[in-house]
């Protein structure tokens, strides 16, 4: 498979050069105006590791993008997993498919390396990714950002195609920070005031400071970061606005039909270029046999596939068809209720830990598809998680030992285990996990049985604090949103001062949370993290499992544009240099 | 006739009422949240209450129900939580490709399901009928999004005859129609063998009825008896069989439709229940009321036709 896509990527790249060497060969004046307007990107990795700021991605930027011929391009057939979506509306975009369909129609101030979230940022709406700033004497810090010329918000049906200014992305960040207005706003509570400095320049200020990692992802393109069109949203009415969205993005809304699909069509004025593809046309096809049959018949060119190992290599032996997996930073874990007898004993909760074994989950999917982990983290290798390596070294790796479970639970006066129950989502990527825990589990003594209910009842019943076991599947962009939502006490499921998805009751990294949350040193910023992650262990409250990839399909001559490598959240780069080969 | 159509649709008013106050009552009484599906599990319970008070679902249950009630007399669905569009305009969205399947799979259900029970009804016992029962039995047996995805591999995938997966637009009628043509097969196949069973058990109680023995014992021809005086009233229960039908596919074709990736309203309802989007749920409910009206009263019309009986009483 991966020799299948080097193979591909370097096709891809000798393409890409020598049309680049065409076009700089045709080029004019006007080409060398726009590459002054080109920016020399500073990059910061999303989660903190600074990436060298040494001009390699500035060349990239630098590159000629290949000449499209616009009468010759091709509308992408792609299968969408899910039934529907909600809102047209990048700011409540919560769901996979949503994030999935509102990426090629928006941008945000910088974006990142389109395949790859562990490379960093590069500039979009923004000239540059800014330095971090050092904080105010207040306290607070100010980040200030130029943004480009030539942004063109595209036509709506209550505005033309106009220039994007500063007056835009201010509106844009007022109403992500406004909960009655986007869904991402908790995420934004460190923003205090998003102005227009003049028409080229937005200032955030923040009420405490914020490292590059943290604080890139709240402008970047995901979530509450993509930038809307002032001229398009009325802000007492953006039900408006859903039901046609207007953003900046290399492709724009066309339509939508319910339970059906989304059309976008391709923005020929999107300031990198008209994009290599006519379109977008996303089916719903929430039947993962369909899309595969589907692809198989020649009617999409790209699905979003089935987790399985075995689906992948199939996929991939046949001629004509490319499918892989890739990482989307999601961690499977497993919450155990510190507040619930008898897990509030230390040696019961390291008994379970000692009893669930990573292996047997890793081998319902295959080795491709789900990576054992070992602490939370969004991603493998994420600057303050622990390797497996540095889990043993610290004992804390529980490694599957059933024996010292039983020992355990024995020194626990639970020689002969206990019962009691929990309730499941019908969802494989959950209800997988509960029965290979159940048996792990069973082979030590404790029955644990498993009522398997609708995934909305899931959600709600153990946010009312139901089960004593919680095992959750979290897509988070950074460690600080899955340290704060499952580790920190505010968050505490009903007894917290701010509810979210603290199942464990855990509140013993507090300190480490906010602590790390402040630091701008990235370096120190993942050693705190990497504390809280230690103490997290020590108690046995949260036992990573874990890291799922997502995987995808597609016909030969479909051509990502880039070298899918780590992506967000279930999605898949569709973007301007996507396209075809032939 | 008239009086006896607008009879139906009035007793229909109150069953309406009914449902519509069990649907309300019994989605509320079940776990789970509209205001989780619009903000996601990362949201906060303040996030999650400020959205529950925007949506009205705050208010009292009979404040919602009033509020509910009114809107439908005065000819508004409402609009979905989840996706903020009105359910009318989401529900006509997908409602002609729901009733476009439904008619298609109950023809050729008739089509294939009348000759072949009469055929082996009138060959009781004989190979005919062994093949007629056992080809029945096979198309009952089949759960329909099994025999959709083997349907989907031999005709699309296999001999590109069809599409494999889609609705084609209605302003192209031989898209469109290609597009219909494995689904309406796959519930055809199944509706047609409830059709041969009921078709052959109520020819065989009929051929031994007296006034078909009078009809051969006039020296009438086997086929002016067979299908002048034994098949009409033979076809008073098929009639029945297909208002029930019609309106079990209406709402339960919904496996069919996410195999073949067809927007209908089995599926929007689904879709609405998973995401506890009580607005679409309460839309959905009262067209479906609506159409199981108008099929029932179809239904009467045609059974009064075929049987004069019905419109005497």
């Amino acid at each position: 498979m991966h020799a299948v896509l080097n193979a591909k990527s370097f096709r891809l790249f000798v393409m890409i050069a020598v049309l680049g060497l065409l076009a700089s060969a045709c080029s004019g004046p006007e080409d060398e105006g726009a590459e002054d307007d080109q920016p020399v990107a500073e990059e910061a990795t999303p989660d903190g590791e600074a990436a060298p700021a040494d001009g390699s991605q500035a060349e990239g930027e630098e590159e000629e993008a290949p000449e499209v011929d616009l009468a010759d391009r091709r509308v992408l057939r792609v299968g969408g997993f899910a039934a529907d979506i909600g809102l047209l509306d990048p700011q409540f975009a919560n769901a996979g498919m949503d994030r999935q369909i509102m990426k090629p129609m928006f941008e945000g101030l910088v974006r990142y390396i389109p395949g790859d979230i562990t490379a960093g940022f590069e500039p979009a709406i923004a000239t540059e990714v800014p330095e971090v700033p050092e904080p105010n004497e207040d306290g607070t810090q100010t980040w200030e950002f130029d943004i480009r010329e030539g942004v063109m918000c595209h036509p709506g049906p209550n505005n033309d195609q106009y220039e994007l200014t500063a007056e835009d992305v201010v509106l844009s960040y007022e109403k992500t920070i406004n909960p009655d207005t986007a869904a991402f706003a908790p995420d934004y509570e460190v923003v205090e005031s998003v102005e227009a400095v003049d028409d080229r320049t937005v200032a955030f200020t923040l009420s405490s400071p914020r490292s590059a990692s943290l604080f890139l992802p709240l402008v970047a393109d995901f979530a509450g970061g993509y930038v809307v069109c002032s001229q398009a949203v009325n802000m007492d009415n953006v039900e408006e606005f859903q039901s046609h969205p207007v953003g900046t993005g290399p492709f724009m809304f066309s339509e939508y039909n319910p339970g059906n699909n989304i059309v976008l069509e391709a923005n020929d004025d999107y300031w990198r270029g008209p994009p290599r593809l006519a379109g977008i046309d996303m089916s719903f096809m929430a039947d993962e046999s369909s899309r595969t049959l589907a692809l198989q018949a020649g009617e999409l060119d790209f699905i979003f596939g089935v987790l399985e190992d075995q689906w992948v290599e199939r996929i991939d032996a046949e001629d004509g068809l490319t499918a892989i997996a890739l990482p989307v930073g999601g961690l499977h874990f497993l919450n155990i209720n510190m507040a619930r007898e008898p897990f509030d004993d230390l040696r019961v909760r390291q008994a379970v830990a000692y009893a669930q074994n990573r292996a047997a989950h890793v081998a319902v999917s295959g080795e491709s598809v789900k990576i054992p982990a070992y602490s939370i983290e969004p991603l493998p290798d994420s600057r303050g998680g622990l390797t497996f390596e540095e889990a043993q070294e610290l004992g804390l790796d529980y490694s599957y030992d059933p024996e010292r479970a039983r020992e355990l639970l024995a020194e626990a006066g639970y020689p002969d285990g206990f019962s009691f129950e929990v309730v499941s989502s019908e969802l494989a990527i959950y209800s997988d996990h509960y029965v290979v825990l159940q048996a792990a589990l069973a082979e030590v003594g404790i029955d644990m049985q498993v009522e398997v209910v609708d995934h909305p009842t899931m959600h709600s019943l153990i946010r009312e604090d139901n089960n004593a076991l919680i095992e959750y599947l979290a897509p988070r962009p950074t460690m600080d949103q899955l340290l704060t939502q499952f580790a920190h006490s505010d968050s505490i499921v009903v007894e917290g001062s701010s509810p979210v998805s603290n199942f464990s009751h855990f509140a013993g990294a507090d300190d480490l949370i906010e602590e790390a949350r402040v630091e701008t040193d990235e370096e120190r910023q993942g050693e705190l993290w990497r504390e809280a992650n230690i103490k997290i262990l020590e108690e046995a409250a949260i036992i990573a499992n874990t890291h799922d990839n997502n995987t995808f399909a597609w016909q030969d001559d479909f051509d990502p544009g880039h070298e899918p490598i780590a992506t967000l959240e279930s999605s898949f780069v569709l973007n301007e240099n996507t396209g075809f080969t032939n | 006739m008239l009086r006896y159509a607008l009879k139906r649709i009035l007793i229909a008013i109150p069953v309406l009422f009914v449902v519509l106050t069990i649907i309300f009552l019994a989605v509320r009484v079940a776990p789970g949240d509209p205001a989780y599906a619009v903000l996601g599990d990362r949201a906060s319970e303040a996030a999650l209450n400020s959205v529950r008070e925007r949506m009205g679902l705050n208010d009292s249950l009979p404040v919602q129900f009033w509020d509910y009630l009114s809107g439908i007399l005065r000819g508004d669905l409402g609009v979905s939580l989840v996706t903020g569009r009105s359910a009318a305009g989401t529900i006509m969205g997908v409602l002609p490709h729901t009733v476009q399947l439904t008619f298609a799979a109950i023809t050729l259900g008739l089509l294939l399901g009348i000759p072949t029970g009469v055929w082996a009804a009138v060959h009781r016992n004989r190979w005919p009928d062994y093949v007629g029962r056992v080809v029945s039995l096979a198309g009952l047996s089949f759960p329909a999004f099994y025999l959709a995805i083997l349907l989907m591999l031999f005709f699309a995938v296999k001999l590109g005859w069809f599409p494999t997966t889609g609705v084609g637009d209605f302003t192209d009628p031989a898209a469109n129609l290609r597009h219909l043509a494995l689904p309406a097969l796959s519930l055809g196949l199944i509706s047609g063998a409830y059709v041969t069973r009921v078709t052959r058990s109520v020819v065989l109680n009929i051929l031994t009825e007296d006034f078909v023995r009078t009809a051969r014992s006039k020296g009438l021809a086997e086929r002016i008896v067979l299908y002048r005086h034994a098949l009409r009233p033979g076809l008073v229960p098929v009639a029945s069989l297909v208002g029930i039908f019609t309106i079990t596919l209406l709402g339960s074709a919904v496996t069919t439709e996410i195999v073949f990736a067809r927007p209908g309203l089995g599926r929007l309802l689904v879709n609405a229940t998973m995401q506890r989007d009580y607005g679409l749920i309460q839309g959905v409910v009262v067209v479906f009321g609506a159409l199981v009206v108008i099929v029932n009263v179809l239904t009467d019309i045609i059974y009064g036709a075929l049987d004069p009986k019905v419109r005497s009483r």
